[in-house]
């Protein structure tokens, strides 16, 4: 038997974290707190890589004492599926944590010297900062306390010692450098699966919740995975302007809000308007549908206090992003918003991801810890609705307020626990699944693979509108395309990647939409028209996904309501 | 379609575009120190290195090289 020293390059660590974004950096400076050596590896350039430096740069707020309230808000709205007991611990870090991101240099908005609270909803308020910086930042934090990295390096499974997590297996992206990585414990924090559509958030392709699913962790809620928020067709981008979906018409010049959701537009004080992104695809669709669309934003019939309020003007980071918008809109789509109207349409964005997770945000495997969007719809927080999407400043909360509690309590283990030598048996076996495709005969690649993903899961008719013979259907193609990966060859470790990736949104389609075929029912952001109604009697449990004999089994497990403060009525 | 310039001339090697990149799309030139784009039919036109690049030396325009399925 061969030494693992003559697999690859075998570094040694207590605290392995999974990507470099908002939620492994924040549990690697947590996780610093303990005497442990602690490394961050990442497939891009650690400090811009993830989805905080594209995104919107926005954090929730609202008064700790509050909590309950907010609570008492969320969890109806998301149907009752939640783990309770996290929707009230986010509720009482999130204050705490906004503080302690400011703490460590996040460049946020700032109001008299104080982080600006900026109101927002009825329930909750935003924080927002300068999001492109704001990693720099915190890896600067990271590395002051002595943590280490890697960039451009893509690890895709995870090694195991017996039933443990002992490490991960990765590879050079530039040089095909094979590296043993064994650690204590291991945190995913990959993110989810964006699969590759919405242009700015396209980094995340499934890796963390596949990766996890094949080291035998559970995952949990992977129906409502996928949201649309709404966006300039000719640029494919979620458009920066928070205003404007009260201000979407269709064909006629109708107002599609109004007509749809009056409740939640109509006689509305400035700011108290709801903002759901599930209503606004809906409107769009049966505006569409009804030989109405294309759906437009007209931005010339703004009276000038609405033009101000969809740009933001007395919010500096959030004008720099409706600006960014205009500007795009005119840079590359050739059209002036100020002189014609802008086509709109729903824009696919993929989902949080269903790895199931207790308080610690430990997973269902010894050794395996998950934080940020890996994890978000896993852990129950916000229930049948994922974060992202459904709430603005909801996705990227979780990540710093899952990454702290993460880093402390994965730093706690691997203070205490041994490290378990992998064997080289463990090893070869990884290596051969994640290498197989190198320099294969093929007549396929990677793109053919997503788009047949795509396929499946764009449309909204498969991942919006629900319905069993459509959702049969997608499963269809998504198998067809599962099948098809044999036939894959990567010439070199980028096309390895893109192999890895494209398997990854295979298999993230795949529970996604297996789950929404089981779930008989509509709750929150799963909607079936073969069974419109929620269905408290059947349906008040969790799907929970893992794998048996190298397949997904689905079971079903009761929501523990009896011991939860907020009931259905 | 998606990326289409990275100025040599201008490029000052810096390597965010590489670092931000969210689908890999760049390499540094071993002997240059430049970057290079090395899979443009990868790119999604995220618009990030263009945005980040400190030097303004790379272009991108709208649209991919495989087109996405339609929402509707």
């Amino acid at each position: 038997m061969k030494k693992i020293e003559e697999l690859g390059q075998v570094i040694s660590t207590d605290v392995l974290v999974l990507g470099g974004g908002m939620a492994g950096l924040c549990a690697a400076i947590e996780a610093k707190e303990k005497p442990v050596d602690v490394l961050v590896v990442d497939k891009g350039g650690i400090g811009w890589a993830g989805q905080t430096p594209v995104g919107g740069g926005m954090i929730i707020h609202f008064n700790p004492e509050h909590a309950d309230d907010w609570c008492r808000w969320l969890i109806p709205h998301g149907e009752y599926l939640h783990d309770q007991d996290w929707t009230y611990a986010v509720a009482r870090d999130v204050h705490k944590t906004v503080m302690r991101l400011e703490s460590l240099g996040l460049p946020f908005s700032k109001k008299g010297g104080e982080v600006a609270i900026l109101p927002f909803e009825k329930m909750y308020d935003l924080t927002v900062f300068d999001a492109p910086k704001s990693l720099v930042k915190l890896k600067g934090a990271a590395k002051a306390k002595g943590v280490q990295f890697l960039d451009k390096i893509y690890v895709i499974d995870l090694l195991k010692h017996e039933n443990r997590v002992a490490g991960a297996l990765g590879f050079g992206l530039v040089d095909g450098k094979r590296y043993i990585l064994q650690a204590k414990a291991v945190l995913i924090a990959v993110g989810s699966c964006r699969y590759m559509v919405e242009n700015a958030f396209a980094v995340n392709s499934g890796e963390g919740p596949a990766m996890a699913y094949r080291a035998g962790a559970q995952l949990r809620n992977a129906e409502f995975a996928n949201s649309y928020t709404f966006g300039a067709r000719l640029v494919g981008r979620q458009f920066g302007g928070l205003t404007a979906f009260l201000h979407l018409e269709n064909a006629l010049g109708e107002k599609i809000m109004e007509k749809h959701y009056p409740e939640s537009v109509v006689g509305k004080k400035p700011g108290e308007e709801r903002r759901d992104f599930r209503q606004i695809a809906d409107a769009m669709i049966k505006e569409a549908e009804a030989g109405r669309g294309p759906i437009y934003l007209d931005l010339r019939k703004l009276t000038p206090d609405e033009m101000d309020r969809l740009m933001a003007k007395n919010i500096p980071v959030l004008q720099q992003l409706a600006d960014e918008s205009i500007t795009l809109l005119k840079e590359k789509a050739g059209l002036d918003p100020m002189k014609g109207r802008i086509e709109m349409h729903p824009q696919f964005i993929g989902g949080q991801g269903p790895v199931r997770i207790d308080l610690d945000c430990r997973t269902t495997v010894e050794g395996l810890w998950a934080a940020g969007d890996a994890p978000s719809l896993g852990s129950g927080w916000t229930g049948a609705r994922a974060s992202g999407g459904s709430y603005r400043g909801f996705g990227l909360c979780f990540a710093p307020i899952s990454g702290f509690r993460a880093g402390q309590t994965i730093s706690e283990y691997a203070a205490s626990a041994k490290r378990f030598n992998i064997d080289a048996g463990e090893v070869k076996r990884v290596k051969k699944r994640v290498f197989a495709p190198l320099g294969r005969k093929g007549n396929l690649n990677s793109g053919d693979i997503i788009y047949e993903v795509h396929k499946a899961m764009v449309p909204m008719k498969n991942t919006f509108l629900r319905e069993a013979g459509r959702l049969k259907n997608a499963l269809k193609i998504i198998e067809g395309a599962k099948k098809n990966l044999p036939k894959v060859s990567a010439p070199d470790f980028h096309e390895l990647m893109r192999y890895h990736q494209a398997e990854s949104m295979a298999l993230a389609a795949e529970f996604t939409t297996k789950a929404a075929l089981m779930r008989e029912e509509s709750r929150g952001q799963h909607y079936r028209e073969d069974f419109p109604n929620r269905d408290d009697k059947n349906w008040l449990k969790w799907i929970v996904i893992q794998e048996q004999d190298g397949v997904p089994k689905l079971l079903t497990e009761p929501v523990p309501i009896e011991k939860y403060k907020v009931k259905p009525d | 379609m998606a990326i289409d310039v990275l100025d040599q001339e201008i490029c000052n090697g810096c390597g965010t575009c590489f670092a931000c990149c969210p689908q890999d799309v760049f390499r540094m030139d071993e002997k240059t120190g430049k970057a290079v784009i090395k899979y443009p039919e990868d790119c999604v036109a995220c618009w990030a290195c263009e945005f980040f690049c400190p030097v303004n030396c790379i272009e991108v325009s709208r649209g991919r090289a495989k087109e996405l399925p339609l929402p509707y």
